[in-house]
């Protein structure tokens, strides 16, 4: 069991960007090769990025923080092509998120962890933290990787079937039958839990 | 729905927003990126297509009057064959050229002043606009358009 996962969530990285602090500008002089610009992005936005992935990777802190390094180097290589069309902080955030998804498209583990949660939905071990907040992260983290990234992005981030199925490349009715999939397996852990 | 279901679902639903990192990312991502190149960005990469289209127009147009002034022995060697580095300077060269070359032949002078008032304009625009690239193409039609004349004005004088 992964004990760091009981952990409350660490908020003693301060935000240390100065929050009127413009992402236009900041934007435009890492565009022109200004790390510290760059830097100050990464100190308001990365609570976000690195939460959204956190969720996605089932509250595996040490494989988050990698994937949060890897959206952020990302995000610097394809700075270029940022058209100041939507939001930084939404450009950013999908992109840590599509981050996340692309590991999790890479990973061959889902029927290992699903058996692990089916056993742990017929009456196994219960590895549940006390508190409500943290009964459900760990819920989360015992789904399916697929499954769960779906119950996230749609119960958590609050994204529709139609981009979900976008970025994990499955149709929209897949898509649903993994939230109801994911949804059945969380109350079953919950009830277990119980 | 029961009212269980429905409180976790509610729940789910608090566990959104941001989760600090337990430590303190910036360092590596840091020691990533500074051994790479700077970000290239998209403005100044069309910029130099921009500057390129500019300076392949400086050079057409340059050759264009070139032609124009070998048919007039008394014109003063001009920098049209050096076109200067900095585009929108040698497009402000090969304007004075344009004006230079300008008809003197009456019935063709009220066209030739629109011309030019309409090529000043664009260079302004572009001084205003620089990636803006129709405004290189209207640029180049306009002058087209100029060298037409000189020509009809050389041919009648």
């Amino acid at each position: 069991m992964n004990t760091a996962a009981c952990v409350p969530m660490s908020h003693a990285m301060p935000e240390s960007a100065p929050a009127a602090a413009d992402d236009g500008a900041l934007v435009r002089r890492s565009m022109s090769g200004d790390i510290r610009a760059f830097e100050l992005l990464y100190r308001k936005h990365v609570g976000r990025v690195h939460g959204a992935i956190l969720r996605i990777v089932g509250m595996n802190h040490a494989r988050a923080e990698e994937l949060t390094q890897d959206a952020f180097v990302r995000a610097w290589q394809k700075l270029g092509g940022f058209r100041f069309e939507s939001a930084f902080s939404t450009w950013l955030y999908r992109l840590g998120v599509n981050v996340a998804l692309m590991d999790l498209r890479g990973g061959n583990g889902e029927q290992n962890v699903e058996d692990e949660v089916l056993e742990l939905a017929a009456g196994g071990d219960v590895p549940f933290c006390a508190g409500e907040r943290s009964d459900l992260e760990q819920a989360v983290a015992k789904l399916p990787p697929r499954a769960r990234a779906v119950l996230v992005l749609h119960d958590v981030e609050g994204w529709k079937h139609e981009e979900i199925a976008n970025e994990l490349g499955m149709a929209i009715g897949s898509s649903k039958a993994q939230l109801h999939r994911a949804r059945g397996l969380v109350r079953k852990l919950l009830g277990a839990a119980a | 729905m029961s009212e269980h279901d429905f409180e976790w679902r509610r729940g789910l639903r608090d566990l959104s927003g941001p989760a600090q990192p337990q430590r303190d990312l910036w360092l590596d991502i840091a020691s990533r990126i500074q051994a790479e190149a700077p970000p290239v960005a998209a403005a100044p990469r069309r910029r130099r297509v921009v500057a390129w289209a500019m300076a392949a127009s400086v050079a057409l147009a340059a050759l264009l009057i070139g032609t124009v002034q070998l048919q007039q022995p008394a014109a003063p060697p001009q920098a049209a064959a050096h076109p200067k580095t900095d585009p929108a300077e040698a497009i402000a060269a090969v304007d004075r050229q344009f004006k230079q070359v300008r008809t003197q032949d009456p019935r063709l002078a009220a066209a030739s002043v629109e011309l030019d008032a309409a090529a000043d304009e664009i260079r302004q625009m572009l001084q205003q606009q620089p990636d803006a690239v129709f405004l290189v193409g209207l640029l180049n039609r306009t002058n087209e358009r100029r060298l037409k004349l000189a020509r009809m004005g050389q041919a009648s004088s």
